[in-house]
């Protein structure tokens, strides 16, 4: 079993490249043809999907070249009946290409933010005043701060802009409130220093507790004459002891 | 019925105020007969406050929406457990909640020591009944539970209320403000003994030996508050979270430190008589801390999704908390000489050096999480710069401290007190290390490579072993002198010293919830756009997503998403997320699906549409958050070993304890030696 750590993951359906790859292939042979005006199209024999129905909530099920459909290009109906009376190459290895690669589309969920949110969000506090999360981790998914936040840092990872520069967007225009812990300079270094001080300083009480109350105590002076005493009662002792015996 | 709680809220704080002058008037003209009018006047107090409050209540049962409170707390849909809860919901129903805890911890407080410390009770009951009065005038004259709604001078009631926050209605929710009110509450009672100990220079340790159960069965209250909390954002706020470090989160993890401090270095002072100084310190500013998080939640001082709204309590709050921190410190300063240490610390190597290197981390985790929670307040006020203080820095502050901690309580009790040698510290330390060294062998083995996570699973064993090793070791002792089984003999090792064998349970708790800590550096999460039919992989999970179904209750819209989970081929059910809409209140709120096991928890959130201006129902755009989280129920599994823990400590042992005090006279030097 390999443990992996949060950050580094990204969930795609395994069907998802071979799905986007199959897509384009038909779609791009599909226009070409539209395109040339070469292509002969026949009605197929059963319906394919053609995408999901709101309205209906399920899938539907039509003829993706009937005028009208969803895959249907603008002003493509008039070029396509003249097509389907001019060629009479098969059409069914595009469709099916189509077919699957839709249907393995349709069928993965699509993560809504990608891992550049993840990783830039990260450095990056969410303001909406009520959390104290980053925009990568804010959980409101309609949050007034982060949502807006997210979608910009896809489109400047878009634009191929850096993790700095993006941050350094955020930054611009709210401050160094942006950043989710502020940066190591200034009196806010204090905010990082501090704990550190304060251990210190306790580890300093510490040693001169251990010290001072470590450090035993003298016995006080024995009283003068103590052990003229001691002497004296110590030979009676002995005087009946000797008495006794 | 408003007037009569409010005459109710007023008489309640004249008579606190008499108690208090009574107490202390009786105690330094030696009048017994105003002493026990002022311990009466606590009853009375207390019962003003209950009528007040059972007339709040009524109110809100009833649905008397000309009371300002009631029409924006409540209303007519909502069930009656949680128009019960509505009375701490708000900002002036939960002060009015904590005086009438306060109420009752007084009357037991002053009910059980009727015959006992009749030489600081005067004290301890001007304390109480001090604090009674703060909370009861801030009821009175600045937030009133018993406003009702005005339009110039004609009284307006509206037909419904707001309703409680639709987040609040969970059932943790039923039990946690008052849990973590009885621990916010329960801390006075300790606090109250100490000082007045200290007003009166009462000899010897009297009371830590009366306030350490109050003090432990307030922790225990203060923790279970905690953990329900986390319970409640886990299972209620939709991101599986249950810690945020959110600003009121930590003022209620703060006094709950200080407290764990305070319940360690007290045995020093019990045991040593060492750390008097230091124990009166831990008890106020445990209490203090109480005071500063009950007004971190309601001053707008620091933005907190859990905050109530902003009211001008703050100052009254920070004016109390001044005046109590100064009398403290004078108080402090003034009787140094009465807190004199009695015995010494005879090696660094002993279990008085662990108490102090616990009490230590502990104080800096409390202050770190209280620098990081007011540091963008003082970076404003110096800087003129707004900033934020996130997540990331809680944890690069306290994850290490926390792991130290946690190392010092395996290290604890395997060393002696007084002193412990070289040679018994390596037979001690052999096999827990040999243990603790193996599992994180293991956990690199695995493919495990965050340092932390080895760091603390590898601790977590080391504990463990400390923990079984003490328990094995007298265990057996007892079972081969009476020839008991193992079990027996267990419980009979227990109940003999219930607050050591009961505190290892607790410190085991601890150990389990690290473990469940832990596992958080493995989470995984996705948020997808889904459709019916769509499929969702995370980790082993297989999820496919259902047809949504709609339907509505007096209270809420509700949508819910039925998803088909399987993990390698094998079916585990359905799991069904609901979406819902409060009518009363125009909130929408979630009600997440969880898979719980012990290994890990399937966290399935239901998060509604992606564009609020889409249809509420349009399946085009549902989201939903999938989270897995290995380890989490480890957290609420090691509570209930910590819950067990607490409830053995407070059981008197079988043997009663005392604890002569060990201390070194003097060592005699050649000198003297050869005088003699």
């Amino acid at each position: 079993m390999r443990l992996r750590t949060r950050s580094s993951v990204r969930h795609w359906n395994k069907f998802a490249p071979l799905a986007i790859v199959g897509q384009a292939l038909a779609c791009a042979e599909l226009q070409l043809r539209l395109f040339l005006g070469y292509c002969s199209v026949r009605k197929p024999k059963t319906p394919v999907v053609a995408g999901f129905s709101p309205q209906a909530r399920q899938w539907k099920l039509a003829d993706p070249f009937s005028p009208g459909s969803m895959n249907m290009v603008p002003d493509a109906s008039k070029r396509l009946q003249r097509c389907r009376s001019l060629s009479p190459t098969p059409r069914w290895p595009a469709l099916m290409l189509l077919l699957v690669a839709t249907i393995c589309l349709g069928q993965s969920g699509a993560d809504v933010w990608g891992p550049d949110v993840r990783r830039v969000g990260g450095r990056l506090a969410c303001l909406c005043k009520t959390c104290v999360e980053t925009v990568g981790t804010c959980p409101m998914l309609q949050c007034h701060y982060s949502s807006p936040a997210r979608q910009r840092i896809q489109q400047m990872a878009r634009l191929g802009m850096s993790d700095d520069q993006m941050v350094n967007v955020f930054v611009k225009e709210n401050g160094i409130q942006a950043l989710s812990v502020p940066p190591n300079e200034g009196f806010n270094s204090m905010v990082w220093i501090m704990p550190w001080i304060f251990a210190a300083l306790g580890l300093g009480g510490i040693a001169w507790y251990v010290r001072r109350h470590s450090k035993p105590r003298p016995l006080e002076e024995i009283p003068a004459g103590t052990m003229d005493k001691f002497h004296s009662q110590l030979d009676d002792f002995e005087k009946d002891m000797a008495d006794h015996d | 019925m408003e007037n009569l709680g409010a005459l109710s809220l007023l008489l309640a704080l004249c008579i606190a105020l008499y108690s208090v002058a009574a107490s202390i008037t009786g105690k330094l003209r030696a009048n017994q007969f105003l002493v026990v009018s002022g311990e009466r006047a606590v009853y009375a107090c207390f019962g003003l406050v209950t009528v007040a409050s059972g007339i709040l209540l009524a109110a809100i049962f009833t649905g008397d929406f000309r009371l300002t409170y009631v029409q924006q707390h409540s209303n007519r849909g909502m069930p009656l457990i949680y128009k019960f809860t509505a009375w701490w919901g708000g900002q002036q129903g939960s002060l009015l909640f904590w005086a009438w805890l306060l109420g009752i911890y007084t009357v037991v407080a002053v009910y059980t020591n009727r015959n006992k410390y009749r030489a600081i009770m005067p004290y301890v009951t001007a304390i109480l009944m001090t604090t009674m009065a703060f909370f009861l005038f801030i009821n009175t004259y600045v937030l009133s539970p018993f406003d009702v709604w005005m339009a110039g001078k004609g009284i307006v009631t509206p037909e419904d209320g707001n309703g409680l926050n639709p987040l609040l209605q969970y059932w943790t929710m039923v039990i946690h403000p008052p849990m973590l009110y009885l621990g916010y509450v329960g801390f006075v009672v300790p606090f109250a003994f100490a000082i007045a100990s200290l007003i009166e220079k009462l000899p010897g340790d009297a009371w830590i030996n009366t306030t350490r159960r109050w003090t432990l069965v307030t922790w225990g209250f203060q923790s279970t508050g905690i953990l329900l909390g986390a319970g409640w954002a886990y299972a209620v706020l939709g991101w599986g979270g249950y810690w945020a470090w959110d600003p009121v989160e930590n003022a209620s993890l703060m006094p709950w430190i200080t407290a764990t401090a305070f319940l360690h270095s007290v045995m020093m002072q019990e045991k040593k008589g060492m750390m008097k100084v230091w124990n009166i310190v831990l008890v106020s500013a445990t209490f203090f801390l109480c005071i500063f998080g009950t007004s971190l939640t309601r001053s707008g001082l620091v933005n907190s999704v859990h905050a109530f709204a902003q009211s001008p309590i703050g100052n009254y709050f920070f004016g109390f908390l001044g005046l109590g921190v100064a009398a403290t410190t004078y108080l402090i300063i003034t009787r140094l000489d009465f807190l004199k240490s009695e015995s010494h610390l005879e090696s660094v190597v002993s279990r008085e050096s662990s108490f102090l290197f616990n009490n230590l981390m502990l104080l800096a985790s409390c202050f770190a999480v209280l620098w990081g929670t007011l540091f963008p307040v003082i970076s404003e006020a110096i800087t003129g710069n707004k900033i934020s203080v996130d997540k990331p820095f809680y944890n690069r502050i306290n994850i290490p401290i926390g792991l130290f901690l946690l190392f010092l309580t395996g290290v604890g009790p395997l060393i002696a007190w007084r002193r412990s040698s070289m040679k018994s510290l390596q037979k001690a330390f052999l096999w827990p290390t040999v243990g603790g060294l193996a599992v994180a062998a293991i956990c690199v083995g695995m493919g495990m490579r965050d340092f932390y996570a080895i760091v603390s699973f590898a601790l977590c064993a080391f504990v463990t072993l400390t923990i079984t090793t003490e328990f094995v070791k007298g265990a057996g002792a007892i079972r081969t002198k009476n020839d008991m089984s193992w079990i027996e003999a267990m419980w009979e090792l227990t109940h003999r010293n219930t607050r050591r064998y009961g505190g290892y349970l607790v410190h085991m708790g601890i150990v389990v919830m690290f473990i469940g800590f832990t596992g958080n550096a493995f989470n995984l999460d996705t948020t997808v756009n889904v459709q019916e039919g769509t499929k969702v992989t995370l980790g082993r999970y297989l999820m496919t997503i259902g047809r949504v179904e709609t339907g509505k209750t007096s209270e809420y819209e509700w949508g819910r998403l039925p998803i088909q989970v399987s993990a390698n081929g094998q079916d585990l059910g359905t799991l069904v997320p609901e979406r819902r809409f409060y009518l009363a209140s125009q909130q929408p709120s979630s009600d997440v699906a969880i898979r719980r096991r012990l290994n890990e928890d399937l966290y399935l959130n239901f998060a509604g549409n992606s564009n609020e201006d889409a249809a509420p129902n349009s399946p085009a755009k549902l989201v939903l958050q999938a989270y897995v989280f290995p380890l989490v129920s480890c957290i609420w599994a090691g509570f209930w070993v910590l819950f067990f823990g607490t409830i053995i400590c407070l059981v008197p042992s079988k043997v009663a304890r005392q604890y002569p005090r060990t201390q070194v006279i003097g060592v005699t030097t050649h000198a003297t030696a050869d005088k003699v």
